[in-house]
């Protein structure tokens, strides 16, 4: 007996309905939180450890932190409102919102470096101890992670101008979008426990 | 080979009436405005984050509300920005899976390696795994009143 099909957004009829990139793509999100998971963990875990040198709490700079993050926060409404304009089929719109996507998250990965720059003259590296260690690793895949977004975002932009970006190909960004915001999320989690928790502890 | 496409499109549009009513998700999602105001809900609450950095408060209740507030900004990304509160449950069940495996793992690596000795920090926990997870699980019913409705679908315009 055949397998009954259904219609989908996008792409071909599959028997469950929906697309599988997109299944695939929060198949992946969800196998990503155990990534970062085991990286907040380990961050948590040696935290509160004595060790000689300094620690990432002594250096925060948190107006400097809330700013980033507020800008991160900010790219994930332009990038949803990329989504939206291309399931409008407004295509110079979306290239607008998909370059400032890229504006922002270009800014937060900037402010990033700018900081690791500033622990490492403060005598911070990643050899120092093992709370800069695992905060060194864990923030700066998760600026990997950014960067990573960013091409993606340039690549979607660059497609659009070509012309290989119709309506009917806005999975494409709904695909990008979903890994945006989750990195988003990731952000919105190590904010509050990298960042702003330890002041109590 | 572009026969084919144009037949598999023509499959898809003909079938889509039928798919829409067995996943009604499908139909309806959020517009600009509603994005706005959530982003603006967002900012708001990492407004207050912030402040409360600086506020001279209980240890405990510090924690707490900053843990509160981090769990309201997840689940305004996740159930808008990333439409799992309009889309397939599939795709919520999906990533509150590996949400649940992550946060119950790692908090078992946590407890056993005491980085989390308070009891009051076990309760919180406790309710970071049970919430978040909770949320995604229990399925919206449609016409349920909540704080923001989504926008009626206006239809593409023609053309590129």
């Amino acid at each position: 007996m055949a397998t009954p099909v259904k219609a989908v957004e996008h792409g071909a009829p599959t028997s469950t309905g929906l697309s599988n990139a997109k299944l695939g793509m929060w198949a992946f999100l969800a196998s990503e939180c155990l990534l970062f998971g085991a990286l907040i963990s380990t961050f948590l875990l040696y935290r509160g450890r004595q060790v000689t040198g300094p620690t990432p709490q002594k250096l925060y700079d948190i107006p400097y932190t809330s700013v980033s993050s507020f800008v991160l926060l900010m790219s994930s409404l332009t990038m949803v409102l990329a989504l939206a304009a291309i399931q409008r089929g407004d295509h110079a719109k979306l290239r607008t919102w998909l370059v400032a996507t890229a504006l922002l998250g270009m800014t937060f990965v900037g402010g990033q470096v700018y900081e690791f720059t500033r622990f490492v003259q403060d005598g911070m590296t990643i050899k120092t101890n093992v709370v800069a260690s695992s905060f060194f690793t864990l923030t700066g895949l998760h600026g990997a992670h950014v960067t990573g977004g960013i091409l993606m975002l340039l690549s979607l932009f660059g497609m659009s101008l070509d012309g290989r970006l119709p309506t009917e190909k806005s999975e494409a960004v709904e695909l990008v979008g979903l890994y945006w915001h989750f990195v988003d999320i990731v952000w919105i989690v190590i904010f509050t426990v990298v960042y702003l928790i330890p002041k109590a502890g | 080979m572009a026969d084919t496409s144009e037949a598999v499109a023509q499959t898809a549009q003909e079938t889509r009436p039928q798919a829409v009513a067995e996943e009604p998700e499908l139909a309806a999602h959020p517009g600009p405005r509603q994005y706005v105001l959530v982003a603006i809900w967002l900012a708001v609450a990492t407004a207050i984050e912030v402040a409360w950095y600086y506020a001279d408060v209980p240890h405990a209740l510090f924690v707490a509300l900053l843990l509160f507030l981090s769990f309201i900004k997840f689940n305004l990304v996740v159930l808008w920005f990333m439409h799992l509160r309009f889309d397939s449950p599939i795709f919520r069940r999906l990533f509150a899976t590996g949400l649940a495996l992550a946060l119950s793992v790692y908090l078992i690596v946590l407890v056993i390696f005491g980085a989390l000795k308070a009891p009051w920090l076990l309760i919180v926990a406790f309710f970071l795994l049970v919430l978040p997870v909770a949320t995604l699980l229990v399925r919206t019913r449609r016409g349920e009143p909540t704080v923001l409705q989504p926008e009626p679908s206006e239809p593409p315009p023609a053309g590129h």
